[in-house]
Parts: C-alpha cells; structure tokens; sequence
C-alpha cells in the first residue's frame, strides 16, 4: 500500500513537472458562483427533455433591440424545453405502463415486446409532433434574420460576452474569485 | 379488455385520442423506481438513453458560454459539416470519376472532389441547423456543435449557404454544369426533402438512398459530361447499399426513434426494415454484374462482387450488418477501379464495330 501511495504522489510529480503550458483557464462545470459572470451560460443537458438550458446575459446598457433578441431566443428555448418535456415524460410513463401490463399477464419483457410498444407510441404521437415539427421549422427561420442583425451588432460593438474579454476586463469568474 | 380501449379509441379518432388515451396522463407523474426496471433492464439495450430519476438527478451544473475562438473554428467546422461522413461520399464520387471512360485530369478531378465536398459540407450543416432540438434526444448526437452552442444557429446556417454556393459554382465554373446541377439537386434532397421527411413518413429512407447514390454520379458526369447507363448503374449500386446501411443502424435505435418522433421502419414495421434491407442486398448482386456487361469493368469483377456481396448477406446481426457495410463499400469501389476495362480494350471494341459495318 505504501508502495502504491508512493508511486502515485511521484506521478503526480510527474505531470507537474512535465508540464509545459501554465494551467489553462479551465472550463470547468460549478455548482454556484461566488460571483456574477459577464457572459451566458449554458447547462448540463436537462435529465428529462434532454436540451441544455441556457441563461442569457443582460448588460447594463442593453438596447431594446438586444432585448427583444434575448427575449426570443428565450421563448424558442421554452418552447423546445416545453415540448421534448411533455414528450419524454409521455414516453417513459407510457413505457412504465406497458411494462407493468406485460407483468401483469406474466410475459417476458423481450426486445419484440417493446417493439410493439415503441410503434403505438410513435403512431399516436403522429398529430402532435407533426404540429410541433411545422411550429419549430417556422420559428427556425423567423430567427435567421434577427440573428443575423445581432450577429452584426456582435460585431460593431463593444458588448463582448465571452469569457475571454471578460477574463480581460477582470471580471470572469476566475478573476473574481482570487481576487476577492 | 379495458386497457385496449385507448388503442380502440387511437382507431377511431386520431385527434381525440389525445384526451381520452392513457399514455396521456392528465397530472405530471415521476417516472418509478421500482424494483421492477432494474429486474427488466437487462432486456432493452435499445434503450440508449437512460432517464435518471428525481432521485438520483443532481441538478443542472452550468458553465460560461464562451463563444467560438478562431483557432477553434476549423475542429467545429470540421464537426459541423460531419467531415467523416462526408468524406467517405467524397470517396464515392472520386470512384465515380475513376471508373467512368475516359481521359484522367488531375486538375479537373481535384475541382470535383473540393466542389463535392462544398456541396456535402453545405448539406450537413443546414441539416443540423433543422435538427438542433431533435439531435439533443439521440445520444448518438446528442453532443453537436448546435446542441452545446459552440455557434449560433444563424452561423451555421450561414455556413451552410456558403458552402453549397462555393461548391456549385466551383462544379460549374470548373468542371461543368450537370455536374453542378446534380450537387445543387443533392443539397435540395437532403435538407428540404429528406430531413422533413423524416418526421412524416417512412419513406425517408428511399429519398435519403437517392441522396447517397448521386456523388457517384456527379464523378462520372464530371468525365464524360454525360450520364451514361453507367454512371445509372453505379448510382443504382450506391442507391442500394444504403439499406442495409442504414436500417441496420436504424435497427438498433428504434427506442430513441421512437421516443423522439423520427418515423423509420425500424419502429414501424421492423419484419420490412428486414425485408428491405434483405432485397437490396440481392440487388447489389446483378447491378454489379451489369457493370462489366456493360463494358465498364472486366468479367471478373463479376466473380469478384459476387463474393463481397455474399459476405454482405451472411451478417447475422444489425450491428454486424452496419460494420460489414462500411467495409463493404470501399472493397467494392476498389474492386471496381482495380477491373476497370483499359482504354485499349474499349478502343478495340470500337474498331471491331466498325469493320462490322463496313462489311
């Protein structure tokens, strides 16, 4: 055992020294933030609807323009996240259910048995993706234009929200936090 | 007796089937974690994306969206437009080109595959830019560039224009313009009939299979300028082998097609994703034979292809089947341009023709 711990501490050892490049800025995954951050995050992927959640930033000088695009991607976002969550859910309950009946009339639960299961349930969700399919391609489109004035505006402004420029201008989330 | 009534009710009246059907429940119910799954899972390994349940879900971690570097953008790119895949069909239409008659220009062949590549590129990109949410709910995909938003939807679409753009001008500019047409025709299949398509109809499967037997054509167009039946039967060839490709694939992933709408005959008619797949692997065998009766390959080709195409039908599993099939094509394609008749075999039979005539 002492063996063991010795040979991972000069590992360890190891790596540091090999080491080549200072430590980079890391792009690790927090619980919570000690303080702010000047730049839109984005989470782990939500365990029912599947999609990452995404928060966006609003400056301080925020233009009503800017607004109003932070405020539609908003609703795409929840109307996404509204759909494949209702969706999911139906599934998993669905499938629950079939399950139990299988059980119930004491059946194996076998990969043909499911397959039945997983054509009822794509046939009856026909109607309501179909509505969901046309609604999404439609507000696909409606936000190419209004991306790309803010792509534009991304451009001509000052406004950046990364965290490199945050890094630069001293309150990235790292900065922040050695420093206070 | 009363369980079957929602499917009763689903016969009936397909719009009010979504008040009256169990599989809607009224209230949000949390998925169980009885005894029960843990004893069943061993069954569905279709199940590729496990839900975890209230219980074990540790809450949304969330990290700064930083956008894109510039040193980063060529490795997202390269992501975006699946440069894997669309290398492998890039490799289709350089075949295309090696196997059609006729003289060889490094040059023109060179403006080909980047034109083809443009064109493909354009294809995979607008087709993520349509399918952001729906690639989330496949774990297979769950990881693209738009999923994690490493660009922004309008970056990708913009991307996607461009490229396409580039790429038929380059085929009309520099090689001609059929075959510019057919890439701006591939382009059209793939993101405004293939991707809508498979959210509404099972055939997306053949219209897709077109889509995989054109850059096969667009080299040999590039050539001759023409579509002779040999540039038809080596699209045929193409055409064919994408269902045993594809609905092997589509055999393991029925849950997740299921679970997020995508209609496939895996879910829908599992016995015809088998029949399907079955059919056109018999057909690669007389479309290979019609190569060298139609004097573009040597007769053993014949023999050659016979031989690969029986290795394709003894797979016995999908997963088999899909590897078997990735190997498969590149056999063949070589196969095809190893037998290729030289220039002096077809000038022979030329001249053969011609005595014939003058007698």
């Amino acid at each position: 055992m002492l063996r063991n711990s010795v040979k991972q501490f000069s590992l360890h050892n190891c790596k540091r020294t090999m080491a080549t490049s200072p430590l980079k800025k890391q792009n690790k995954w927090c619980e919570s933030l000690s303080k702010p951050v000047a730049a839109d995050m984005i989470g782990t992927p939500d365990p029912i609807s599947n999609l990452r959640p995404v928060k966006y930033y609003i400056p301080a000088n925020e233009t009503s323009e800017e607004k109003e695009w932070r405020e539609s991607c908003i609703k795409v976002d929840q109307f996404n996240e509204e759909f494949w969550h209702r969706n999911n859910t139906l599934f998993v309950n669905a499938k629950a259910e079939y399950e139990a009946q299988l059980k119930e009339k004491g059946e194996e639960v076998t990969a043909e048995a499911m397959s039945v299961f997983y054509k009822d349930f794509l046939n009856k969700a026909y109607d309501r993706q179909m509505e969901y399919n046309r609604t999404w391609w439609k507000m696909n489109v409606a936000q190419l234009y209004p991306g790309f004035k803010a792509a534009i505006r991304s451009l001509k402004s000052k406004n950046d929200n990364t965290l490199s420029s945050a890094q630069v201008k001293g309150n990235g989330f790292w900065e922040k936090s050695f420093e206070s | 007796m009363l369980r079957s009534s929602p499917r009763l009710h689903g016969l009936i009246s397909k719009r009010n089937h979504v008040l009256k059907s169990t599989y809607f429940p009224i209230t949000y119910k949390t998925p169980t974690t009885s005894t029960a799954n843990i004893i069943i899972s061993p069954y569905y390994s279709t199940q590729a994306t496990p839900t975890p349940t209230p219980t074990e879900f540790k809450g949304t971690k969330y990290k700064p969206l930083n956008g894109v570097t510039l040193p980063e953008l060529p490795k997202v790119y390269k992501e975006l437009i699946k440069a894997k895949l669309g290398g492998l069909v890039a490799l289709t239409a350089m075949a295309g080109y090696a196997i059609a008659p006729g003289a060889m220009d490094v040059s023109s062949l060179l403006y080909t595959t980047v034109g083809t590549t443009l064109c493909i590129s354009s294809a995979n990109s607008i087709n993520q830019w349509i399918e952001i949410p729906y690639d989330a709910q496949m774990l297979r995909t769950r990881n693209r560039v738009l999923g994690r938003r490493a660009l922004s939807p309008f970056h990708a679409f913009n991307f996607g224009v461009l490229t396409g753009t580039a790429g038929v001008a380059m085929l009309a500019t520099m090689v001609n313009p059929l075959t510019a047409a057919l890439g701006a025709a591939n382009i059209f299949l793939y993101t405004a009939v293939y991707t809508p398509m498979k959210r509404a109809s099972i055939a997306n499967t053949w219209a897709g299979a077109v889509v995989g037997g054109i850059p096969p054509m667009m080299g040999w167009a590039a050539v001759t300028n023409s579509l002779d039946p040999g540039a038809w039967v080596l699209g045929a060839i193409l055409y064919a082998w994408q269902f045993p490709h594809f609905n092997s694939l589509a055999w393991n992933l029925r849950a997740d097609y299921s679970k997020a709408g995508y209609r496939m005959m895996s879910v829908t008619d599992p016995k015809l994703n088998a029949r399907v797949s079955l059919r056109y692997s018999l057909a690669m065998f007389p479309l290979c034979w019609s190569l060298p009766y139609l004097d573009i390959t040597s007769w053993t080709f014949a023999a050659d292809s016979t031989i690969i195409n029986a290795a394709l039908l003894n797979d016995k599993s999908a997963k088999q089947l899909f590897f078997g099939s990735i190997m498969h094509l590149p056999i063949l394609l070589a196969l095809m341009m190893i037998h290729k008749t030289s220039k002096s075999d077809q000038e022979d039979s030329y001249e053969f023709i011609e005595v014939e005539e003058e007698v």
